[in-house]
């Protein structure tokens, strides 16, 4: 981060419901104008860090910090991250067009020009209720509005619920565009790691409510390698090393492995790693 | 700013129910003084009452929804929860203003046409029109209607509040108990004990009613409430979570 006091960062923050432990001491930033990937397990306290970041939630202990500011009960700081999360806050009654001029009241850099354009791409009819859109529609609208929000922080939590295939496509695509011509910090909380592998620049991983890893996505790539080549070769070269999975199609086989690769024999075709292998491997131990 | 935002939210959003209420009101009185006119023998035997006290209820139910519905919006849009309080002092100010005016509008209309009993004041004091005459009258009624459903409203947000803040068996408890207390147990221990219950509400009542017997300390005694039920709200929304407890 070129700032030190950019950026919003979370200072020991301890959840507990009751006598689950969801949160943990963590302490994290999200900052740079980097893409962030939050990875974590069902259950492993994703979506609770981002309610606490957003003032959604009150915290046990600990505290968060927007840009050097603490974000508890300040207007000020909140209005620069927007957040949108699996859950729908605004009343089904009214239409699009409407959801669209609430956000812009609330969050002032929000761009209707970008907001109406991206409607059209994703083929929303923004004189539609609210509550007669379908599933996939209704995280659409969300989906839009955080995007054309105009604020220095853009928070994701499950983005892509309930998207088929070309929405998921078009919104990784409209991501990167928006990303592009405004730089700033997005953080993607999901668990279709495979589809946004090669979006993030840096990857966060919860396991019970405590922070795994908080390491660029390039770091990570190194941690390991994949080997793919005839299935006796592959199985010869894995001996005594630290194996992260194996994957067998006829006589060919892949497997995925912890380390830097060292003395790979011909006919092997050596990869970056899979971060999903990963990122299952670390959060199973 | 973003007061204003949520106050005019949440008039555009849970308001309009208040204009649509007048509507029906209006629409309703109209119906029932062509008929009390018809069934009695002159129009001066003919009375209406209850303006008033429908708004009451009105403003006391749209607090029960504003509350839940105002902080989630709130909270989902980055909004803190002190602005959120101050949009829902604003929102109630407001909505209470509105609904007195339309009251009183309402009650010097339909009083061209048939004595009204729509107002608190009249019913309450009888002896002030007389005594104080009308200037002093009139002051009186848009204060007290005015700070009614200021409390209403208030008390309202409270119990709005009240109820999104318990879990799923306090609710339970508090919906099932209150009615059983207050329909049942309550009648059925007045009917045991006649006399100690005589002995204990027959002070109260009393004391209340020399307290009130000014109407001013009954204007005093309601802002009191309005406010008490406004730092209740603060308690209540200081710490809340964006999702109900379950």
């Amino acid at each position: 981060m070129s700032n030190p006091i950019s950026g919003i960062c979370t200072e020991n923050l301890t959840m507990q419901f009751k006598q689950v432990q969801a949160l943990e001491d963590v302490s994290v930033c999200f900052g740079g104008n980097q893409i962030y990937g939050l990875l974590g397990r069902n259950g492993a306290g994703k979506t609770t860090l981002l309610n606490i970041i957003t003032n959604r939630m009150i915290p046990s202990s600990g505290r968060v910090l927007i840009d050097g500011e603490p974000a508890f009960e300040n207007d000020r700081a909140l209005e620069k991250v927007y957040y949108m999360g699996e859950k729908t806050f605004v009343p089904d009654t009214g239409r699009v067009e409407q959801f669209f001029n609430w956000t812009r009241s609330f969050y002032p850099n929000f761009q209707m020009e970008e907001a109406n354009r991206l409607a059209d791409a994703f083929g929303l009819n923004r004189k539609q209720k609210l509550k007669n859109l379908s599933t996939g529609y209704t995280t659409i609208v969300k989906l839009i509005a955080a995007l054309a929000s105009g604020t220095p922080y853009v928070l994701f939590d499950e983005p892509v619920l309930g998207l088929d295939a070309n929405h998921r496509e078009l919104f990784y695509r409209e991501l990167i565009s928006n990303y592009s011509t405004m730089p700033r910090t997005i953080v993607i909380s999901t668990h279709l790691i495979e589809e946004i592998a090669d979006i993030i620049e840096q990857v966060v991983i919860i396991k019970n409510g405590r922070i795994l890893l908080d390491q660029s996505a390039e770091e990570v790539r190194r941690m390991g390698y994949s080997v793919s080549g005839k299935a006796a070769a592959v199985d010869l070269y894995c001996e005594g090393k630290n194996l992260l999975d194996t994957e067998t199609l006829g006589g060919l086989k892949t497997a995925s492995l912890l380390g830097s690769p060292d003395d790979v024999p011909e006919g092997l075709e050596v990869t970056p790693l899979d971060l999903q292998k990963l990122f299952i491997r670390l959060t199973n131990a | 700013m973003k007061t204003k935002q949520m106050v005019l939210w949440t008039w555009r959003n849970i308001g309009k129910v208040n204009l649509i209420w007048f509507f029906i009101c209006f629409c309703t009185t109209y119906i029932i003084i062509c008929t009390a006119i018809t069934l009695s023998s002159t129009a001066q035997d003919a009375t209406m009452n209850g303006i008033v006290f429908s708004s009451l209820i009105n403003l006391l139910v749209i607090g029960i929804i504003a509350f839940p519905v105002a902080l989630r919006f709130g909270l989902g849009n980055s909004v803190s929860r002190r602005t959120i309080f101050k949009g829902l002092a604003g929102f109630s100010l407001w909505i209470a203003a509105v609904s007195a005016a339309a009251d009183l509008i309402l009650i010097l209309l339909f009083s061209q046409i048939i004595h009204t009993n729509g107002d608190i004041i009249g019913m309450l004091y009888p002896g002030y029109r007389a005594e104080h005459g009308e200037v002093q009258f009139y002051l009186l009624l848009v204060c007290s209607t005015l700070l009614f459903l200021l409390a209403f409203n208030g008390i309202g947000l409270c119990i709005g509040g009240a109820y999104y803040r318990m879990n799923k068996q306090a609710r339970v408890i508090v919906s099932v108990s209150v009615p059983l207390v207050v329909f049942f147990i309550l009648p059925l221990l007045i009917t045991l004990f006649p006399d100690s219950f005589g002995r204990v509400f027959g002070g109260l009542l009393e004391s209340a009613f020399e307290l009130l017997s000014n109407p001013l300390w009954l204007l005093l005694a309601l802002a009191c409430i309005y406010l008490l039920s406004f730092f209740f709200l603060w308690l209540l929304i200081r710490r809340a979570p964006a999702e109900r407890v379950r």
